[in-house]
């Protein structure tokens, strides 16, 4: 996942509904990155397990402890811009009620870009 | 909680049940670490994460709520209680005041005596870099105290430090600057060492096990700074060791 950047060139190789920018534009926010890598292996996540993966990923990445005000900010972003941003793409649905994702429709190429094998 | 025997100190740390989420793409890491919490009193669950080459752990508490996370390199790294024990990781970078509530009050299984003594070394070795302070043992046996004798009573004489040794039974030596109490009951069956941090929350730990069966010992150690003074208030309050 952290070489998706060497794999972007893969976008422009294939047909999706959406566009490239508007592609680029979504993974260029690395709490998306991290979310749509997880879905990957769990469709239904939900919206707690989606902040710990997030304060998991930057506990490995900054060599630190992903505390508790992490995991607040993380399930606060998530809530209010990854999950809305995504379910507007057409990726996922996202049910703020519920506090999860369902219906996930994640084109093949994004989780290759991902470093998800397909 | 008020803390009425060693014995009540330790249930209490049982019923404390933590989960640890493992996310790899590795079952057998999550196999392994499952392996070495079976008698740890945590759940270890497997998170599938393909894409997450350097995989990571979240802790939870009893009610499932979110605890922390750590890279598994550097979980890795202080899980082994002799050479990585979690109050002697102060030189690296994760932040250890956050690392020790993390990880406060874990239990552990069949401890030897070797490995007791590593882990009732760390806690002698924070005492003497501190200087001050009081510090308890629990040796159960004369025997145990008289091994240690030389040690005790240098830690005992050093700076401003006290020191104060529990046997079972009679102690019938003279010992120099260390106070010794000979009591009978729990403090036959219970190793433990006990440093009040000398006021300061971020020094204070704790080891309690006791020997379940011949050199084989269950316990846990803490951080929790409320914890260790319950228990230094139970010490003091069951067995009065200023007048002993």
């Amino acid at each position: 996942m952290d070489n998706y950047l060497e794999n972007l060139s893969l976008l422009s190789t294939n047909d999706t509904e959406r566009s490239i920018d508007e592609l680029l534009e979504l993974l260029s926010d690395r709490n998306v990155r991290i979310t749509v890598a997880y879905l990957y292996d769990h469709p239904n996540a939900t919206l707690g397990e989606l902040a710990t993966v997030i304060v998991g990923k930057t506990a490995v990445d900054e060599s630190r402890f992903g505390t508790e005000s992490d995991y607040e900010r993380a399930y606060v972003h998530l809530y209010h811009s990854v999950l809305p941003r995504l379910d507007d793409h057409e990726l996922l649905t996202f049910d703020p009620d519920e506090k999860a994702v369902s219906d996930v429709d994640v084109p093949p190429v994004l989780f290759t870009v991902l470093g998800v094998e397909e | 909680m008020t803390i009425d025997s060693l014995r009540d100190a330790l249930e209490s740390v049982e019923r404390e049940r933590k989960r640890l989420e493992v996310y790899t793409a590795e079952p057998a890491v999550a196999a392994e670490l499952e392996r070495q919490f079976t008698t740890r009193n945590v759940t270890v669950d497997h998170r599938q994460a393909e894409a997450f080459d350097d995989g990571f752990v979240a802790i939870r508490d009893p009610d499932n709520g979110f605890r922390g996370t750590l890279g598994l390199d550097q979980f890795d790294a202080i899980l082994s209680p002799e050479t990585h024990l979690p109050w002697a990781v102060e030189s690296t970078d994760v932040d250890t005041r956050e690392l020790f509530d993390f990880l406060e009050n874990t239990l552990f299984a069949s401890y030897d005596r070797r490995q007791m003594l590593a882990a009732s070394r760390e806690i002698e070795e924070r005492a003497w870099r501190i200087g001050e302070g009081t510090l308890y043992a629990g040796f159960e046996r004369e025997a145990a105290l008289v091994d240690q004798l030389e040690v005790y009573d240098r830690l005992a004489s050093h700076e401003m430090l006290t020191a104060i040794a529990f046997v079972d039974d009679t102690w019938g030596r003279s010992a120099t600057d260390l106070t010794v109490v000979p009591d009978s009951d729990e403090i036959g069956a219970f190793w433990f060492v006990v440093f009040d941090g000398a006021g300061s929350d971020l020094q204070k730990c704790a080891l309690v096990a006791e020997e379940r069966r011949a050199g084989q010992y269950y316990g846990f150690w803490t951080y929790d700074p409320e914890f260790v003074d319950e228990l230094v208030d139970y010490l003091e309050r069951t067995y009065d060791p200023q007048n002993a």
